[in-house]
């Protein structure tokens, strides 16, 4: 369902990926793992269209279409769904009016009609019961005022309510005590079907635990250097990076 | 006011002044422009927006005399460790001249800095910029001695700057002229004190101009404490290069008619400014500190407290400016102005402005008038303390903010002079 | 700063930007209709002349002949930050009304021509009267055209009718009234309005009634080179309420359109009145050509904890130039000021308020948002005076503002005079911009960028738009979005 094929990409002059290679099917969690400045986010910004980067070489297929070609709002209409690392505030609008707002303009893109406040209601409040976001949370301005917690909840919330087909997760553990690591996990777990692949970005294995992905990929110096199954997350938090790093790039298989 | 009348009334003060001045002592600098600007310039009035709440018309009938003979006055801060620089009456009177040569360090009078290193007075000069301000023209016009510190690249020197104006009795026109010169990757510390004799009447026009190289940084204190009844106008101009930051302190300890402007202009990027004050008017007292800021160059901070209280009949005039130019983005800039009335009759006037023609900036300015909280006051007197110390107290934790930024010495003597005027014990 | 770079640049970057700009006034249309217009120019004669054509009582001529001495004595205002080719009042036709073949009895009578272009508005009558039974005064050029629910409102005590018809019916509360908020010596504007004024609302609660429909009045500006001068005077008897509306919409023209109102409310004793406006001027077009000038005076009166709320948003007119304010004159009385005031392409605003605290515990808010686009310049001018009778007074007040280009500029020019020892004053002001992040996150959840940039700015001026009554806070939503299409830069 996604192919990215030899993705070199930069910011500015700094050249980030080098050459990435990765394929994902349909109902698959593959986990990217790698040292800081390996270029994890930057993965996941260019996934979801970011346009401060720019791809100098390679190609992107999701669903055999040249996901490239199409803008951040085109990409979420595919079906791509992003949860933010550090997810924005939004002063002013309330989660509930900016999902409707979402997902009604998805549902128009893709010439679907759009839900009426009832069913909207009840799906709310189905997904929102998944992640444990309480009534107060969802009446609150986007983000604003949450913890660094309510706001990983949030996103798994909303990528509950818009049902992608690919969730990239982008360090979403990242400052989350045992509980909300709890929740958050399985949010994601709950959401898991044959279909619906997820990209977990992560640079602890303490995630993985939770959700046990089907492969495990490491991302260093811009390329994925080393794949292999859950296990491998496991030798990475024994022996640390640089086991992987000093020895000679493998190609995935 | 007759408009006619106005301007020959201008003129004939100008030329009071100017003419005294000379007759005192002024520095030997081409005035031509400044002369010229005073022709075009208008008089500040209530009209001008600049000057809405500052009533200047009253100076136009100063019947200026010629500076008497003064003994020196008593030091200030005898604990502090200092160059000691004293002027009187725009004239310098007493100090040791630090002079290493062409490429060190200079910190002596500018009219000793004009004979030795004129190059290097004339370059700090052209920094300065043209000011708008008839006052400011009039100062151009007949400068007079002030001091002057030139700090070259990669110094510091040792110890801090004490310059210090004093006004004699009588209604003496002064317009003394100090220069600061910190190169780039150097620092400086200077404090500026300007005080007079309980009889002074006088006018006290004077200006700094500062410049701030790039990687350097300067320390500035200034305390005005002038317990005659002389009119202050004070032109404080500073420019930084990349990188270099500026801290500038004023505490206006006692004024009877002041009118302080500090104008900052960023010219480098990544430069951080930082701009504090102070000041407690009262009995019929007229304070009014006007600053205005310009962030011409990207990536630059700023940060400005100003606080004040006005007691008895005295008025108290804020109008901070922060100016963000077109292209100057990623500036942050923030204001604070705290004000308390203490009197029935006692006025405050605030005028907090934002101009900004960049868009990723973040800029805020925040300005409240109010008094003391009854609940604290109340918790003061039910521990004993009478209202007068409760008061005094909450003065000083409300002042504390921005003295705290003082050296100790400076602190404490600004502390007693606001005590001893307003009767805390 | 360079507009001509600054445009042509934006125009090669930003296709979307262009085409906007380029995008034709929607309410840019012209309703065919004989009018009955004065030739231009402004001297005795054609004072004489309006208050002729209205058949005026006599002590009204004289008011307007002692306002017209009044403003010839006077100057046209200079402001700092507002750059505009002053109108050359001799060209200006002072009285335009639309002939009409029969008196007006009822809607149904009105002029099809009238009523196609009270269709063509968008907020028809029809509409008006569906939604919520608001009462409407359609004020077409200088002259009212129907009052509907003029009957329902009788049976109140309530008066709710063209200031002309005012003038005739009810001459002493006119009088009474009339220019005692706002002086004729007030400013050059409000001096020109006491002279050449034509039309506008009365509006008279009497005591302990509470008005249970929004008024409202519509108003535009039809034929070329005729200002708009209407003078509207809300009175609300002690202990009464009502809530007005405003909003207007102007035609596309090459020349510059004046419009000088001037809005006094008073509030005695316990009363209450909302006032909001919701402007949609021709703003002039990417260079500023053409747009309508808005030069208003707006001011309320309070008695003894009396309240008055001004609510706008602002979008369009070339030039802006509009303080409501309030004079809480009572003790206990309450001022209120919500604003979001958006300017694009080449637009001017200098716009604010007055908080005038005269008596003891009164209240004052300022919520002002101000939203740059384009080359615009859009200025906050604010003023909060405390007298030193007015003993507690506390006053808070919130400017920011929004830029949207790199081209824009937001300026804060406030005045805070405390002249009391126990008054609060609080104010604070910030200046920001839509952040690019907050853009992608709503772009990556499926919404696209016109979208984003509505739902974002809406939030920014929530608090304001809460404000506003139902209706007029939908139409006032979709108003910003639309005025800020194509504007991130």
């Amino acid at each position: 369902m996604l192919k990215i094929d030899n993705l070199h990409a930069r910011i500015g002059d700094t050249q980030i990926l080098k050459g990435l290679t990765l394929s994902m099917g349909p109902g698959e969690v593959h986990a990217i793992m790698g040292p800081n400045g390996s270029g994890k986010s930057t993965l996941a910004s260019i996934l979801a269209g970011r346009e401060d980067y720019e791809v100098t070489a390679g190609s992107i297929q999701f669903d055999g279409v040249d996901l490239l070609a199409l803008d951040a709002t085109e990409r979420a209409v595919a079906g791509i769904f992003l949860a933010f690392q550090y997810p924005v505030e939004i002063p002013g609008v309330s989660n509930i009016n900016f999902l409707r707002s979402a997902l009604n303009s998805i549902r128009q893109q893709r010439d679907e009609t759009p839900l009426s406040g009832k069913d909207f209601l009840a799906k709310v409040k189905a997904c929102a019961q998944l992640v444990e976001l309480d009534g107060k949370l969802r009446d609150r301005s986007v983000n604003e005022g949450f913890s660094g917690g309510e706001k990983k909840r949030n996103e798994i919330f909303q990528m509950a309510m818009l049902e992608p087909r690919l969730a990239v997760l982008d360090e979403t553990d990242s400052g989350l005590d045992i509980d909300a690591l709890r929740i958050v996990s399985h949010g994601v777990n709950s959401m898991r079907n044959g279909e619906r692949s997820f990209l977990v970005i992560t640079h602890y294995q303490r995630l993985l635990d939770h959700i046990v992905p089907d492969y495990v990929h490491v991302l260093a110096g811009g390329r994925i250097v080393h794949s292999g199954g859950k296990e491998l997350a496991l030798e990475l938090e024994e022996k640390g990076y640089d086991w992987i790093t000093d020895t000679p790039a493998t190609e995935q298989a | 006011m007759n408009a006619v009348a106005t301007s020959t009334k201008e003129a004939a003060l100008a030329a009071r002044v100017t003419e005294s001045v000379r007759r005192n002592g002024a520095l030997g600098l081409d005035t031509s422009e400044a002369l010229a600007a005073l022709e075009v310039l208008p008089y500040p009035t209530t009209r001008l927006e600049r000057w809405k709440y500052t009533r200047v018309a009253n100076l136009l009938s100063l019947e200026v005399e010629d500076a008497p003979q003064t003994a020196l006055p008593t030091p200030i801060l005898p604990a502090l460790d200092a160059h000691r620089l004293t002027f009187v009456g725009g004239c310098f009177a007493d100090g040791d001249i630090t002079d290493e040569g062409p490429d060190g360090c200079f910190i002596g009078p500018v009219s000793e800095a004009m004979k030795r290193y004129p190059e290097r007075v004339s370059a700090l000069m052209e920094k300065g910029f043209q000011s708008q301000e008839w006052y400011a023209a009039l100062q151009a016009a007949a400068p007079q001695d002030g001091g002057c510190v030139l700090v070259p690249k990669g110094t510091a020197p040792k110890k801090p700057i004490l310059i210090r104006h004093f006004m004699p009795d009588g209604a003496v026109a002064a317009q003394p002229q100090h220069l600061l010169d910190v190169a780039e990757n150097s620092t400086a510390e200077v404090i500026l004190w300007y005080d007079c004799t309980p009889a002074a009447a006088g006018l006290l026009n004077g200006a700094l101009t500062a410049h701030v190289g790039d990687h350097g940084a300067l320390s500035l204190e200034i305390v005005q404490n002038e317990p005659g009844a002389s009119s202050h106008i004070g032109h404080h101009h500073f420019t930084q290069g990349h990188h270099s930051n500026l801290t500038v302190r004023t505490a206006t300890a006692c004024a009877h008619w002041l009118r302080n402007d500090l104008h900052i202009v960023q010219d480098g990027s990544d430069a951080s400014s930082t701009f504090h004050g102070c000041y407690l008017p009262n009995g019929r007292q007229f304070v009014d500190h006007h600053t205005r800021i310009d962030h011409a160059q990207p990536d630059g901070h700023s940060e400005e407290l100003y606080k004040g209280l006005a007691a008895d009949r005295a008025i108290g005039v804020f109008n901070g400016k922060i100016m963000v130019h077109k292209d100057a983005q990623r500036i942050e800039a923030y204001q604070s102005n705290a004000n308390l009335l203490l009197g029935e009759q006692a006025a405050m006037y605030a005028k907090p402005e934002l101009e900004i023609y960049a868009d990723d900036v973040r800029c805020s300015h925040g300005c409240t008038t109010g008094q003391f909280d009854a609940e604290a006051l109340f918790y003061l007197r039910s521990r004993g303390m009478t209202e007068t110390a409760a008061h005094s107290l909450l003065v000083q934790a409300f002042l504390a903010e921005v003295l705290d930024g003082f050296r100790p010495e400076i602190r404490a003597c600004v502390h007693d002079v606001y005590a001893q005027r307003l009767g805390w014990t | 700063m360079s507009l001509e770079t600054n445009r042509m640049s934006a125009a090669e970057e930003n296709p979307l930007l262009d085409e906007f700009t380029r995008k034709e006034y929607e309410f840019g249309f012209t309703t065919n209709i004989d009018a009955d217009k004065v030739p231009p120019g402004l001297n005795e004669s054609v004072v004489r002349l309006i208050s002729n054509k209205k058949n005026e009582p006599q002590w009204m001529l004289d008011w307007r002949l002692e306002a017209f001495r009044v403003w010839q004595t006077m100057e046209e205002p200079d402001w700092a930050h507002v750059e505009y080719t002053k109108p050359d009042y001799q060209a200006i036709s002072y009285y335009s009304a639309p002939k009409s073949k029969a008196p007006l009895g009822s809607l149904d009578e009105v002029d099809p021509e009238l009523r196609a272009t009270m269709d063509k508005l968008g907020i028809s009558m029809e509409e008006q009267k569906r939604l919520s039974g608001v009462a409407v005064d359609f004020v077409m050029d200088s002259v009212s055209v129907a009052t509907s629910f003029k009957d329902k409102l009788a049976e109140l005590g309530i008066i709710f009718c063209s200031m002309s018809e005012a003038i005739q019916e009810h001459p002493d509360l006119i009088r009474k009234h009339l220019g005692t908020v706002v002086p004729v010596k007030d400013n050059f504007f409000s001096a020109l309005n006491a002279a050449v004024f034509t039309d506008g609302s009365f509006c008279y609660i009497p005591k302990g009634s509470k008005c249970p429909m929004e008024l409202s009045t519509y108003f535009r500006i039809n034929e070329a080179g005729t200002g708009q001068f209407e003078r509207t005077l809300v009175v609300a008897e002690e202990g009464s309420y009502v809530s007005y509306l405003e909003g207007c919409t102007a035609p596309q023209r090459d020349e510059n359109q004046l419009h000088a109102a001037v809005v006094e409310l008073i509030a005695k004793d316990d009363a209450e009145i909302k006032y909001s406006t919701v402007q949609n001027w021709y703003p002039g077009d990417a260079e500023g050509k053409g747009g309508v000038f808005n030069f208003v005076t707006k001011r309320g009166i309070c008695e003894a904890r009396a309240k008055i709320s001004w609510t706008q948003v602002e979008t369009g007119s070339a030039v802006t130039w509009k303080y409501p304010s309030c004079i809480l004159k009572g003790d206990g009385s309450i001022g209120e000021f919500y604003s979001v005031a958006v300017t694009n392409n080449a637009q001017q605003a200098d716009t604010g308020t007055k908080m005038i605290h005269l008596g003891a515990n009164t209240h004052s808010t300022i919520i002002s948002k101000g939203i740059s686009a384009g080359n615009s310049q859009n200025s906050y001018r604010g003023l909060v005076q405390i007298g030193p009778r007015a003993r507690n007074a506390r006053n808070f007040s919130q400017c920011d503002s929004l830029l949207m280009t790199d081209t824009s500029g937001a300026h804060t020019f406030p005045y805070i005079e405390t002249k009391n020892p126990t008054a609060r004053v609080e104010h604070e002001a910030t200046t920001s911009r839509i952040g690019e992040d907050q853009i992608f996150y709503c772009l990556q959840r499926g919404l696209t960028e016109e979208q984003a940039i509505g739902l974002i700015v809406n939030g920014y001026a929530k608090e304001v738009l809460n404000k506003l009554p139902m209706e007029f806070a939908v139409e006032a939503r979709k108003l910003l979005t639309i005025s800020l299409e194509g504007s991130v830069g």
